[in-house]
């Protein structure tokens, strides 16, 4: 193929708000392989230049260990990606169960006219806990663990058959963070 | 950004996959079923392609490494908004070229002068044969590229880029940019007049056409 007139074509591509002249890509080709008509060429269209812009020319061994690299790292975005999900499903737990405390300290309020809520001093230096300000009558429960958690709340809800104890303290919630 | 810390390297012989035979479109399918393996395939075929095109846009390889990580990694997350009509490529490329857009964006407050660049073109440069276009790689062009596209929006820069030197349609173009053709075109006009400017006001010897020494390793 004869070298194309590249004064006309570039002319074309000057004027012609981005549509490509007929034959452009044939004279691209012709330009990668031709050297004798680069000069001409290069004046008449100097953002050819970028056709030189680096192309990554890499061993085969070097380009499988690139792929094994990108598999492991997007393996493990998408782990981490995973862990954080569950995270996210725990807090919601969190909250969930904070939710189910307040929602049954209400209905102690309800039912005995005011909350059953007492410090966990009283856990942490009496051998029982002493709630809604009154202490418990009759033999003592077995205390299984002693509470050291001045600002902990004790809340309990009396039912007829049965009798919920709950205990908060912010600190928990650190222990919850995995 | 996750970083690999450590890779053992792979075993010599690359093993071929179930999906070796499998078509782009083929595999996004099963990606879009949750099919890790398919993910590895796809990997394995797009990787030095993405790699190229954000090397190019971004001008660093590391930082290339990032975006295209993070592409595969939105590939998986977003897999089910894949529709077959689609064509793959132009979904990746979408993908892949967004976030080097907002790559490009939170770097340009960070984007140091390019004089440097310039001097260090110029001291190589001038201490060989005057416009001996054999002197000038790769690197260099990638450089003066770096330099003058600074100069163009994101998305003139994308469009050059995926147009004049990935080869891609106008219409590939403009789904990847999520325009339209006459957009893009108008993109690749003011895209090459700045470039062709700049060049000519900063690198006349370049645009001169260059010296005619060693034209077989020129270009």
């Amino acid at each position: 193929m004869s070298c194309p007139d590249w004064t006309a074509l570039a002319a074309h591509r000057h004027d012609r708000r981005g549509v490509e002249p007929d034959g452009w890509q044939t004279a691209l080709e012709h330009f990668d392989s031709c050297p004798a008509c680069r000069r001409e060429a290069l004046a008449a269209d100097p953002t050819l230049l970028f056709r030189r812009l680096p192309e990554i020319a890499r061993t085969p061994d070097d380009e499988e260990a690139e792929v094994h690299s990108m598999r492991q790292a997007v393996a493990a975005m998408r782990s981490a990606s995973r862990i954080e999900a569950s995270q996210r499903s725990f807090a919601g737990w969190r909250r969930w169960a904070a939710a189910a405390v307040l929602a049954l300290a209400a209905l102690s309020l309800g039912r005995d006219g005011g909350p059953t809520l007492d410090r966990a001093e009283a856990v942490a230096t009496s051998s029982v806990p002493e709630l809604g300000g009154q202490p418990v009558s009759g033999p003592k429960p077995p205390l299984h663990e002693g509470l050291d958690l001045p600002d902990a709340r004790v809340y309990q809800v009396d039912d007829e058959e049965f009798r919920v104890l709950m205990v908060y303290d912010e600190s928990f919630e650190t222990l919850l963070d995995v | 950004m996750l970083k690999l810390v450590h890779s053992s390297r792979p075993s010599s012989m690359p093993q071929r996959t179930p999906w070796a035979e499998a078509s782009d479109r083929d595999l996004l399918m099963a990606v879009r079923d949750g099919s890790e393996a398919a993910l590895d395939e796809l990997i394995g075929r797009k990787t030095k392609p993405l790699l190229q095109l954000c090397q190019r846009i971004l001008g660093d390889v590391e930082e290339a490494r990032d975006v295209v990580q993070v592409t595969f990694f939105k590939v998986w997350e977003n897999r089910h908004k894949f529709d077959q009509r689609w064509s793959p490529n132009t979904w990746i490329y979408r993908i892949a070229s967004n976030l080097a857009i907002d790559h490009l964006r939170s770097r340009k407050s960070r984007e140091r002068s390019h004089e440097p660049v310039r001097q260090h073109l110029r001291q190589i440069l001038g201490s060989a044969a005057e416009n001996d276009m054999s002197r000038l790689h790769h690197g260099e062009v990638a450089a003066i590229f770096r330099e003058l596209s600074a100069g163009l929006s994101e998305k003139q820069r994308m469009a050059f880029l995926l147009r004049e030197i990935e080869g891609l349609s106008s219409q590939e173009v403009a789904e990847i940019l999520s325009c339209r053709e006459s957009t893009v075109r108008n993109h690749l006009f003011n895209a090459r007049r700045h470039l062709r400017r700049e060049l000519v006001r900063r690198y006349p010897e370049y645009a001169a056409g260059f010296g005619s020494d060693g034209p077989e390793e020129a270009l």
